[in-house]
């Protein structure tokens, strides 16, 4: 833009969205015809499947037509309950031929409604301008995206049960509540309960309550400790905080390297230098046996990792974590990450006869990752809510 | 008093004001309250002529307000008093510029240095204009309408410029809320539509999940406050939510929906009323979709036609209002004021017969079933499609027993309407004028009034108000002679006019002064009711 | 033009993305594409387009991306939908899982009570578990690289089994459906009595649900057509659902169409394209655009960097009406128009309210009909022209027909009149198709 006369607002150049169905060419001329003309047959019952989602996911047009169909559901579930020899007793002649006749009327309109629409389909189908195949891609799309959502909801949280233990072991889980639950509820309230909550999980209502109690610490806590009763992947390990003499005896990552002749008269500080020309820290030692004999120098690395949390008020980084996910310090020992003290207290309590091999702990740069620790790049950015930083110093034994 | 301005306005300007100012200030001063004292002295002067002020007093007090007011305005061009202009607006204005309220479709505003700062300069003309017109109306008040305005009760102690400001009428106040309630008037109208719209079936899924949720409610009184609750969390907090973070839904353009539902189609009342709609609502495959509710926020009508269909339906909201009050104050004054006394007997008897039966069955009545059988009972037969085929049915049952009209219910229970009338005596006197002699007197006047020597007509020589003859006297206004009784003269002189306190000349039945004497005649008025009440804004015309 | 915008060329930060690939181009990677969103669905961004292929087939080369990726990601969901259909319209190889599915509801019914209270937690289970696996088996079939054919196929056995379930609705009308709500509204008291003293709710379910499973089994087909023959089941019939006598045809058609379909099923299991009744029908859409040009009027020539004067509703460059070809036929299957000529959409896709009475399309429409007028720079579309409007365009559509060639006989070539005569000579010619599954097409 020329700047015409005094102060003017220089173009701003916004950047526009893509979006998934962009400029195409329209495909009813560019498809093989035997693709269109099955796309064409599957398009009636593409549209009442859709028709479906919709009510499931309600997010159909007219909010008020699910709950209907909803509340006419449960009308037939407690026609149904009827039969049940414990709960009709206890409701009067009027009142059980009540709910008989609201069963029937529930469970008659939901027959008919379906047949009306399934038949209004095919009609509006004949009725209107055949279709460009371009309508039933988006159809399909859209089927797909619904599906694609609606199994993203069930799975993405809940538990991944995939091998008979954990279905064992979910069953287990439930039978005390179960329990419990029959002893108050009775069938009908429970079958009512199981049925609304089924009707009512692909809601919008229901996924943004669960995201909002996934806010509470109190829900993350509970969900985790349910959750490592089947994975039981138990990686971190809290309770005892490993001091360096415990580290050195479990790690099975030690290197042994030849403790050469000239080194024999060295001792203290020096040996210490000789080593770290021998071996500098970034490249890799090979070690020449796994055993600890005599004549050998094993070395040993401390990987600390530094865990920090974003807190969203003023975006500030803080040591403070959440409980169920990695302590402040953890260090890394064969796979699986212990808590422990901060590197520098690591300074006073080495075992005794291992000494630092590099005089300083090194650390790397700060990797960011995502509130479930997925690393997502180096620097700071709205999807960063957490970074780690990994302290790494090498100690050395000397076998005479 | 120096006045000092902060802002960065040429100072040569601000000083030459502040000069005048302070060289006139008392001199306006004394003007004003002269010129205030008059008018004051002028209004109340006329005070007892009940009839309104007369147009050249008029004329004289608009002329004078515009006067004062601009005196004033010149007077005080000091900095604002912080109560004088309204305060409460700005701070109202600074929640809408959270940062959290910036949307995509915002144009870039041409964001420079300048144009953010309202200048001071005009900012403060501005006001001060506003405020003139604040002052010409006050001052206007004060002239034409001396007395104090009736105050309102208020809930919590107001402060004082709160006080001052309620008390009289301030122009800039009432334009400026009547601004900001326009658009508000909208969404308030578009609620009565969905009212309307469930209650005549146009919205038939809505209407039906209104009656389960009443039914809902009839069976479960606690629902009053559990629904309201439903309503804020998943109404409105979760659609915020989902504003805020979408977190799925894509919408795909659909060229046109197939299928119709069962339900809708059944129970459909009609169409809806017509609404401009969105404009031409073109198909695009490409459209970029934010998400549903956009599409409603693309079909603003210009605002121009927005205010004028506000102030329509205002017009309509009025009419309603007045419609209904007709009828309440009908069936107040109306059928409660024993206006037509046998409709009223048996109302009153209606009422008492459904409170009795109410309070005696109200143990033994499932009252939940009870009431959402008639709820949708009422609902079904409110329905259009039932409405046709209830009056068609009824075309037929009526064209068939056409023949046999009913003559109008005959007496209803028998209602004896045979309370004893109000009895009162009224008195008139007949008044002789002395001839020429003492003892001849001739007729002079039949009044209401008895013409002694204290009497105002007496001192202004004139004639009492009066008839000549005797049939001419009416009876006092909802009153009737009693048939069988005569005026008769009422001997017991002395009584009456001691009663007067008169101390006069008693000759038989005459009370004779030094030119006139009169005697007091007194006859029997009924009446069977005392006036029905009316409301008292009727009573004035 | 002097009002030209000064629209200065947006500098605009373009997205990375792939290559899209050729038609026709052989790159193996949609299944990896389509895997590699598994892996990383943790992430959850899974709109990314990248270059998709299959494995090259025949069906492939002409099938461009959006369609084959789309219905990648539906095959897991189709093959789910088949197992289900074969289920329920028993029209699968073995008959035995489907009744093991009637056994199954009909334990499930009888003991609802015991099972809610001892194995109701089960039940969920079941379900949570069902769910993994369907999530599981979305990743085993995406693994197991789908041709487009096998989609294809599977999507043609899916059609045939959902018409065949739904064949004995579509056959109702929606008058139909209505009377017989207001019938079994109005008859409720009667069946409110049978149900509390003859039949339990409980078995009535167990009957209907029964009934309804075993609609499309052999021996329930058999078994209805011989009661249909008893006068006394049509009248019976008629007073449960209302539905005239005079239906018996109606009834046949029922039947006739279940019949036909499974018949078609058994004999064209072989994944023939199998014909049903309803004609293929699609719509071709062209957009004319317009400018006016000062002095000159409303003319089709529009400027050298906007729209082309006709284009399709994706604003890309497409063929006047006048040689507009229907894309030449591939596999055993023939475009052929079913509107004679081109004909104006007077309501252009909607955007036009018309009084109902005048027809919706024209074939023959003056200069300005069906017009929405836009401003220089084709944005804010009004119905009506004004002196700021600058461009108009107007929808025109014509409907084609899939035929199949193998349905031809030689002779019905050349008497079919309105095959128009710009479609390229050499397919009159094409003899007809090899498989000879003999199919019906109604004219």
């Amino acid at each position: 833009m020329s700047n015409t006369g005094g102060v003017s607002a220089e173009y701003r150049c916004y950047s526009k969205f893509i979006y998934n169905h962009g400029q195409k060419p329209s495909l009813t001329r560019a498809t093989d015809s035997k693709i269109s003309s099955v796309l064409h047959r599957f398009y009636p019952m593409l549209i009442i499947f859709d028709g479906a989602l919709n009510n499931i996911m309600w997010m159909c047009e007219d909010i008020c037509l699910p709950f209907i169909y909803m509340v006419m559901i449960t009308l037939v579930i407690d026609m149904l309950s009827l039969c049940e020899t414990s709960a009709s007793s206890g409701k009067s002649v009027f009142g059980k031929i009540s709910t008989l006749w609201l069963g029937m009327i529930g469970f008659v309109v939901l027959l008919y409604s379906f047949l009306y629409y399934v038949v209004t389909v095919y009609q509006d189908l004949d009725q209107y301008e055949p279709p460009t195949l371009d309508d039933i891609v988006i159809l399909l799309e859209s089927v797909i995206d619904k599906l694609e959502t609606i199994r993203k909801e069930t799975v993405s949280r809940t538990l991944r049960i995939r091998t008979w233990l954990d279905v064992l072991k979910f069953a287990i889980f439930l039978t005390p509540i179960q329990y419990v639950l029959m002893r108050y509820l009775s069938v009908r309230d429970y079958a009512l309960g199981v049925v609304v909550c089924c009707l009512l999980v692909h809601s919008i209502w229901f996924q943004s309550t669960f995201r909002l109690f996934w806010r509470v610490l109190a829900t993350r806590i509970a969900y985790f400790s349910v959750l490592s009763i089947f994975h039981d992947r138990k990686q971190i390990i809290y309770s005892p905080l490993i001091d360096p003499s415990t580290v050195n005896e479990k790690t099975s990552a030690t290197i042994f390297v030849p403790y050469a002749q000239p080194m024999h008269k060295m001792s203290g500080n020096k040996l210490q230098l000789e080593l770290l020309k021998l071996y500098p820290l970034n490249n890799v030692i090979n070690g020449i046996s796994k055993m600890p004999c005599p004549g050998v120098i094993a070395i040993n690395i401390y990987i600390v990792h530094e865990n920090q949390r974003k807190w969203k008020p003023n975006n500030v980084w803080e040591p403070k974590l959440l409980p169920y996910e990695k302590p402040k310090y953890c260090i890394e020992l064969n796979g699986h990450l212990n808590a422990c003290k901060s590197p520098w207290e690591y300074q006073e309590s080495l075992a005794e006869d291992w000494e630092w091999l590099d005089d300083c702990w090194k650390p790397s740069e700060w990797a960011y990752s995502d509130s479930d620790w997925n690393v997502i790049g180096h620097n700071d950015s709205l999807e960063a809510y957490t970074r780690t930083k990994i302290w790494r110093r090498r100690v050395f034994k000397v076998f005479k | 008093m120096s006045i000092k301005y902060k802002w960065d306005q040429p100072r040569k300007r601000e000083i030459v004001k502040s000069y005048f100012a302070d060289k006139y200030e008392k001199a306006l001063d004394s003007l004003l309250a002269a010129d205030t004292a008059a008018a004051v002295a002028a209004a109340v002067g006329g005070d007892h002529q009940r009839s309104s002020v007369p147009k050249r007093g008029v004329v004289k007090g608009i002329a004078g307000s515009l006067f004062d007011a601009s005196v004033e305005r010149l007077k005080n061009d000091k900095p604002m008093l912080p109560g004088d202009f309204d305060t409460v607006t700005e701070s109202s204005d600074d929640f809408w510029k959270d940062e959290n309220f910036k949307q995509e479709t915002d144009s870039e505003v041409k964001v420079s240095s300048t144009t953010t700062l309202e200048t001071p300069e005009d900012g403060l003309e501005k006001r001060t204009k506003e405020h003139f017109l604040d002052i010409f109306v006050d001052k206007l008040i004060t002239r034409i309408i001396p007395t104090r305005l009736p105050e309102r009760e208020h809930f919590g102690e107001l402060s004082e410029d709160e006080k001052r400001r309620s008390k009289t009428v301030s122009a800039t106040k009432l334009t400026s809320n009547l601004k900001a309630l326009t658009p508000k008037l909208a969404g308030l109208f578009e609620l009565q539509d969905s009212i309307v719209r469930l209650l005549t079936w146009r919205n038939p899924s809505g209407t039906l999940t209104m009656l389960i949720i009443l039914t809902m409610i009839c069976y479960n009184p606690m629902n009053i406050i559990i629904m309201p609750l439903i309503y804020i969390m998943f109404g409105l907090m979760v659609p915020g939510y989902t504003r805020r973070h979408p977190f799925r839904r894509t919408l795909y353009p659909y060229r046109r929906m197939y299928g119709k539902s069962l339900i809708k189609d059944v129970t459909n009342g009609g169409p809806t009323a017509w609404h401009p709609g969105y404009g031409i609502q073109e198909f695009d495959y490409n459209v970029q979709v934010f998400d549903s509710d956009d599409v409603s926020r693309r079909n603003e009508i210009d605002n121009r036609i927005e205010f004028v269909v506000s102030l329509r339906d205002l017009q309509n909201a009025t009419t309603a209002t007045l419609s209904l009050s007709k009828s309440v104050e009908r069936f107040i004054y109306g059928t409660a004021g024993f206006v037509d006394e046998r409709h009223s007997t048996v109302v009153f008897f209606k009422y008492i017969a459904s409170f009795c039966t109410l309070s005696l069955l109200s143990k033994y009545i499932n009252w939940s079933f009870f009431i959402s059988l008639i709820l949708w009972l009422s609902m079904i037969f409110a329905h259009p499609k039932v409405k046709q085929r209830i009056s068609a049915h009824k075309q037929k049952k009526r064209s068939v027993s056409s023949t046999t009209d009913r003559s109008e219910t005959h007496k209803e229970f028998n209602i004896i309407l045979d309370e004893s009338p109000e009895v009162k005596y009224v008195e008139i006197f007949e008044i002789y004028k002395q001839g020429i002699t003492p003892r001849h007197w001739d007729f002079y006047k039949i009044s209401n009034q008895v013409f002694d020597p204290l009497d105002k007509f007496r001192k202004l020589q004139q004639e009492p108000p009066g008839v000549s003859k005797l049939d001419d006297i009416l009876p006092p206004r909802t009153w009737v002679f009693d048939e069988n009784s005569e005026w008769e003269v009422d001997y017991n002189v002395k009584k009456w006019s001691s009663e007067r306190g008169l101390s006069l000349k008693i000759q038989d039945e005459y009370l004779i002064d030094d030119s006139f004497k009169r005697r007091r005649l007194t006859r029997k008025v009924l009446r069977y009711a005392n006036p029905a009440s009316k409301p008292s804004y009727k009573l004035k015309k | 033009m002097a009002d030209t915008s000064t629209k200065q060329r947006e500098t605009r930060a373009q997205f990375v993305d792939e290559p899209e690939t050729r038609i026709g181009g052989d790159t193996t990677k949609v299944i990896r594409s389509a895997m590699k969103k598994r892996q990383e669905s943790s992430r959850g961004n899974n709109n990314d387009d990248d270059a998709t292929a299959i494995v090259s087939s025949p069906l492939l080369t002409s099938t461009p991306p959006t369609i084959s990726k789309a219905l990648v990601k539906l095959y897991p969901h189709l093959i789910v939908a088949d197992r289900f259909l074969t289920l329920v319209t028993w029209s699968g190889e073995d008959i035995w899982p489907s009744i093991l599915m009637v056994i199954l509801y009909v334990t499930l019914l009888l003991y609802f009570e015991k099972i809610t209270t001892y194995f109701g937690h089960l039940a969920i289970v079941a379900v949570i578990w069902g769910y993994s696996l369907l999530d599981k088996h979305v990743e085993e079939t995406l693994n197991s690289r789908p041709t487009l054919d096998d989609i294809v196929h599977t999507m043609k056995g899916v059609i045939t089994k959902a018409d065949m379930l739904l064949s004995p609705i579509t056959v109702l009308s929606a008058q139909d459906i209505r009377k017989f709500l207001f019938t079994t509204a109005f008859l409720s008291p009667v069946y409110i009595i049978i149900t509390l003293f003859i039949l339990p709710p409980r078995k009535f379910l167990l009957f209907g649900g029964v009934y309804l499973l075993t609609y499309n089994s052999p021996w329930s087909m058999v078994t209805r057509t011989l009661l249909w023959r008893f006068k006394f089941v049509r009248l019976l019939i008629f007073y449960v659902t209302g539905l005239d006598s005079g239906g018996i045809n109606k009834n046949q058609g029922i039947f006739a169409a279940v019949q036909k379909q499974v018949k078609k099923l058994s004999t064209g299991s072989d994944g023939a394209t199998v014909e049903d009744g309803k004609p293929i029908r699609f719509t071709y859409v062209l957009y004319e655009n317009q400018r006016r040009w000062l002095g000159i009027g409303w003319t089709s020539s529009m400027l050298s960097y906007e729209r082309a004067s006709w284009t399709d509703e994706f604003l890309n460059e497409a063929p006047s009406p006048d040689n507009f070809k229907l894309p030449e036929e591939s596999s055993g299957m023939l475009w052929k128009w079913v509107d004679k000529t081109w004909r104006l959409d007077m309501t252009n896709d909607g955007a036009i309210q018309l009084s109902s009475a005048r027809p919706k399309t024209t074939a023959s429409p003056n200069a300005d009909d069906g017009f929405i007028y836009y401003d220089n720079t084709w944005k804010k579309p009004t119905t009506e022209d004004s002196f700021s409007k600058y461009t108009r365009r107007r929808r025109w559509i014509r409907t084609a027909e899939l035929m199949k060639t193998s349905s031809f006989g030689l002779d019905e070539i050349d008497t079919t009149h309105n095959v128009v005569d710009n479609s390229s000579g050499s397919n009159h010619k094409r003899v007809v198709s090899q498989n000879s599954v003999a199919s019906t097409v109604p004219k």
